[in-house]
């Protein structure tokens, strides 16, 4: 009845073990771990490590927890869900969806995803991006293509760029595409997500435009900076008066059921069954009187998941994981011959704190993962515990398949700007 | 023996070539004053006689400056500060050894500082604050005796209670008369006000100006008046006032700072202290402008007019003053080109020296009548005592400032601080150094949640109404380490490189040296 609304939705980028690691700290309802626009091709691998470690060993606090899979022409879907389904997100976002197949394909591999990590079924939830013209019109199909799907969310560049238009300030020529996607969510219950303002120092359009986003019917608006969470949050955050008077609603309500009655009068005014729904949702959406809750969050139960990791064979070559970004670290390791053990060598200018615990938890994945001779060296800049964990695994699978031999450094915030279109 | 925030603090200590019995702290406000010593010295100008001498080694060997001495500097070109350079090249030049520094904050370590360290040009130091180039030098124990650290009050209480008397101070004066009247404001390089220069040449025995700006006499508005002043060098550079808005001065738009200013902006606004009249300090910090930033919107949508803002001043604080949120600034040391110039445009802009700002045995300081302080720090453990000059490998890389001075006298000290930084836990159960007692600390507003101190029953019931996150600062310190992981304990040896003065005088703490 009463839903918890996601208001806030913030992305950060997935390769980014400091965004990653501090995703929570901004107040939005729900974080987003990106796979998608602002990992290079050539890091997709580590990101997805990256954010199966996270999800597992990031405390994100009351928020929910979901990854931006690439979308499914990219061919990079299924890895990215095998990866990270094993982490247990609360909801993956899929770009780009066309159709209720693309739907039915993400949710055949979270099946099997969940099954394979002890997940109970069902239990990740679907948000599907809409960005073509072709996603848009199948709007109402996708959104009844699964159980798991919660939300429709909308990402407006690549909708234009396939549209062949300009957006403008006011944003009329996303209106149709924008009602679409909200009659269809409000008919098929589930919630509406709007797109991004991409331009993150103009504090007075994005307040425009999010109101504009609550006056269409979204619940909520994805974020692409932490400084645009708290506008959103409290754009989509009912007001003291609103409050006030849902509240009046509802006591009255329960009042009158706890005597047996089905409709009260409040103030001279006959309080039925819609106007009843709409109070619960005004509280839902401020965060009072929580009876149902639509999103789940998996948090308790995730963060009590141990990471497993893979077993591997042989190091066949040398490979590096991991950049020289602060709250990053670089793993770099090189197979030595049978019997020479594990060498770790750790530059790190926190080593006087740390040292020996980035040597035991280097030591640790590898001796999980089955490796028995390597030569590692670790470039640190004060990364947390599992982001060492976790570019070790990279480093380590990288060694022992083929693929990408390490991570470029792109400039984190301009892969964002130019992207990040939910 | 242990002090009042339980830190060991030997007997006695070498300071100044003597040994000095060391008082422990033992509360913020245990300590009075009961020394009287002459710290004005009488001079004698016959009409006729000038002070303007030909170069500033005439002026050196007029002072009588000799080895074993104290030379006095002020530190309000900040980074683009010359004169401690060029002073110290001449002394050196002259073969003058085993000085004593005392410069009162921040100025940059150049080369020529480190060589006159590392030749015993210079063998103690009295500061304000170490940049952690100067720490690591002075981590490697080259110095004679312990470096000596002071508030900003802390240290005009020292020099006026004789207990670092000061030879010869040099004064960079952005305008200067030829009786030497001085003020930071006129001419090319102004760097606004002179309130630590101020004191030092107050109680100096000599003092030394060194002017690019040479003015008819009398000089209008006078900041060290010519009552205190032996001799007048004119030079091409005293420092460049670009810079005096480096350092600790930053405008943030980055994220972290702006969910902890929130948090601020909100704790001041429900804690009953944003009436009108209210009076401000806040640091040069990100966390500081931008919690400003929020205060003064509060402020404006209330219709509150502030009363005072006090300390370093920013445009950020002039631009309230224009704008009538605040009636005044009480300035010490201007932090930019704007606060400089407002401080000779507008009346309502009021210089102050350090005594008058900070001094707690004087016959009353201006943090005393500070409502609300908004600080940083580096480190804060779980009795609320601040650390604000060792970095977490143990070597000193900040200062106090006004820090301790004002968390004491204001009314309600918040300190806005990341729970992580990088990797480094910032609220923890041991901090490196005490530098600011837990007692005059009433809230602790981290990106996670806010702690407040449990002497402040009244405030928490205060801020119980907000929607703040609220914590046990205990509970702060776990989930701190919870992120980071438990970092190894720092082994230091028994040297002692640095006392930790509280402004009263007494020792709060001490900085060893590390172990290599």
């Amino acid at each position: 009845m009463v839903q918890k609304t996601m208001r806030s939705l913030l992305f950060v980028p997935g390769n980014s073990p400091s965004m990653v690691a501090n995703a929570a700290i901004y107040g939005s309802d729900a974080v987003v771990l990106d796979l998608e626009d602002s990992v290079p091709l050539e890091s997709k691998d580590s990101a997805r490590i990256l954010i199966r470690h996270a999800l597992s060993c990031v405390d994100y606090g009351p928020a929910r927890v979901g990854v931006r899979i690439n979308s499914i022409a990219s061919g990079m879907a299924s890895d990215d869900v095998r990866e990270v389904a094993a982490g247990w997100p609360d909801f993956v976002m899929i770009p780009k969806v066309e159709s209720c197949e693309q739907i039915l394909a993400v949710d055949n591999m979270l099946a099997s995803g969940e099954s394979a990590n002890s997940i109970p079924a069902g239990s990740t939830d679907i948000i599907a991006i809409l960005e073509t013209p072709r996603g848009i019109l199948n709007a109402f199909d996708i959104a009844r293509a699964s159980n798991r799907i919660v939300g429709l969310a909308f990402g407006a560049e690549d909708f234009c760029t396939s549209m062949g238009i300009q957006r403008s300030g006011e944003g009329t020529e996303l209106l149709v595409a924008k009602a679409t996607i909200v009659l269809c969510s409000r008919a098929t219950n589930i919630a509406a997500f709007d797109t991004v303002f991409v331009d993150i120092d103009d504090d007075t359009g994005l307040l425009t435009e999010t109101k504009r986003s609550r006056q269409l019917g979204f619940n909520g608006k994805c974020a692409i900076h932490p400084n645009q969470v708290p506008t959103i949050n409290s754009v989509f955050t009912p007001d003291e008066a609103e409050i006030e008077y849902a509240k009046t609603i509802v006591e009255a309500y329960e009042k009158g059921l706890g005597e047996g009655l089905g409709a009260v009068a409040v103030g001279g005014m006959m309080v039925d069954e819609p106007v009843v729904r709409r109070a619960f949702k005004v509280l839902g959406s401020a965060g009072h009187h929580l009876t149902q809750d639509n999103f789940r969050s998996h948090a308790c139960s995730r963060s009590k998941r141990k990471v497993v990791l893979p077993r591997v064979g042989e190091l066949e070559h040398g490979a590096e994981a991991g950049t020289d970004r602060k709250g990053d670290a670089r793993i770099n390791i090189t197979p030595i011959p049978a019997g020479q053990g594990l060498e770790i060598e750790v530059t790190s200018k926190v080593a006087v704190l740390y040292g020996t615990a980035i040597r035991n938890t280097v030591r640790r994945v590898l001796e999980e993962m089955g490796v028995t001779d390597a030569h590692v060296t670790v470039t640190d800049q004060a990364a947390l515990d599992f982001a060492i964990a976790a570019r070790t695994e990279a480093a380590v699978r990288r060694a022992t398949g083929a693929g990408h031999r390490g991570d470029t450094v792109g400039s984190p915030r301009a892969t964002l700007s130019t992207s990040a279109s939910p | 023996m242990t002090n009042a925030v339980g830190r060991d603090i030997p007997d006695s200590c070498v300071i100044l070539g003597e040994t000095r019995k060391l008082q422990p702290y033992r509360g913020p406000f245990a300590r009075e004053p009961n020394v009287v010593t002459r710290t004005t010295f009488p001079r004698f100008v016959r009409p006729g006689a000038t002070k303007l001498v030909g170069s500033l080694r005439e002026a050196i060997e007029k002072t009588d400056l000799k080895s074993g001495m104290t030379i006095s500097f002020h530190h309000h070109f900040r980074f683009g500060d010359v004169v401690v350079d060029t002073v110290l090249r001449e002394l050196a030049r002259l073969g003058i050894r085993d000085l004593t520094l005392t410069v009162s904050g921040f100025h940059p370590v150049t080369e020529i500082l480190c060589d006159c360290i590392r030749e015993g040009v210079v063998t103690r130091i009295h500061h304000g604050g170490i940049p952690r180039e100067l720490g690591n030098l002075v981590a490697r124990c080259i110095l004679k005796e312990p470096v000596v650290i002071r508030t900003h009050g802390g240290r005009a209480r020292a020099i006026g209670a004789g207990e670092l008397p000061i030879d010869v101070a040099f004064v960079a004066a952005p305008a200067c008369d030829a009786y030497g009247n001085v003020n930071g404001t006129d001419g090319p390089s102004p760097c606004g006000a002179l309130g630590y220069a101020m004191v030092d040449a107050r109680h100096a025995k000599r003092v030394v100006v060194l002017t690019n700006n040479l003015v008819p006499y009398p000089l209008h508005r006078i900041s060290i008046p010519q009552t205190h002043v032996d001799y007048i060098v004119a030079t091409d550079c005293i420092g460049d006032p670009t810079w005096i808005a480096s350092g600790a001065i930053r405008q943030t738009r980055n994220p972290r700072d702006m969910v902890i200013a929130d948090q601020i902006a909100q704790v001041v606004q429900h804690s009953g202290f944003l009436k009108p009249g209210f009076s401000l300090q806040v640091g040069t910090g990100g966390v500081s402008l931008a919690a400003t930033s929020r205060i003064s919107d509060i402020m404006r949508h209330g219709g509150i007019q502030g009363g005072f803002m006090l300390g370093g001043i920013t445009s950020v604080a002039v631009d309230l003053l224009k704008e009538g949120l605040f009636h005044s600034l009480l300035d010490v040391q201007s932090f930019d080109q704007g606060a400089a110039r407002s401080l000779t445009e507008t009346k309502e802009h009021v210089e102050i020296d350090a005594s008058f700002y900070a001094n707690p045995h004087s016959g009353g300081c201006a943090v005393n009548m500070v409502d609300v302080a908004v600080l940083s720090a580096l480190e804060v453990d779980v009795d609320f005592n601040v650390n604000v000059l060792t970095g977490f490998d143990g070597v000193m890389m900040a200062g106090p400032g006004g820090h301790s001075d004002t968390a004491a006298g204001s009314k309600l000290a918040i300190i806005g601080i990341p729970l992580v930084r990088d990797r480094l836990p910032c609220v923890v159960k041991r901090i490196g150094t005490v530098v600011t007692p837990g007692e005059t600390v009433d809230v602790v507003v981290t990106e996670y949640g806010v702690a407040v101190n449990p002497r402040r029953a009244d405030l928490l019931k205060a801020l119980e109404g907000s929607s703040l996150r609220l914590c046990d600062i205990q509970e702060l310190a776990r989930k701190a380490e919870d992120i980071t992981g438990t970092p190894e304990q720092l082994r230091f040896t028994d040297h002692i490189v640095a006392l930790v003065e509280y402004r009263d005088g007494t020792i709060i703490d001490v900085v060893r040296k590390p172990e290599a």
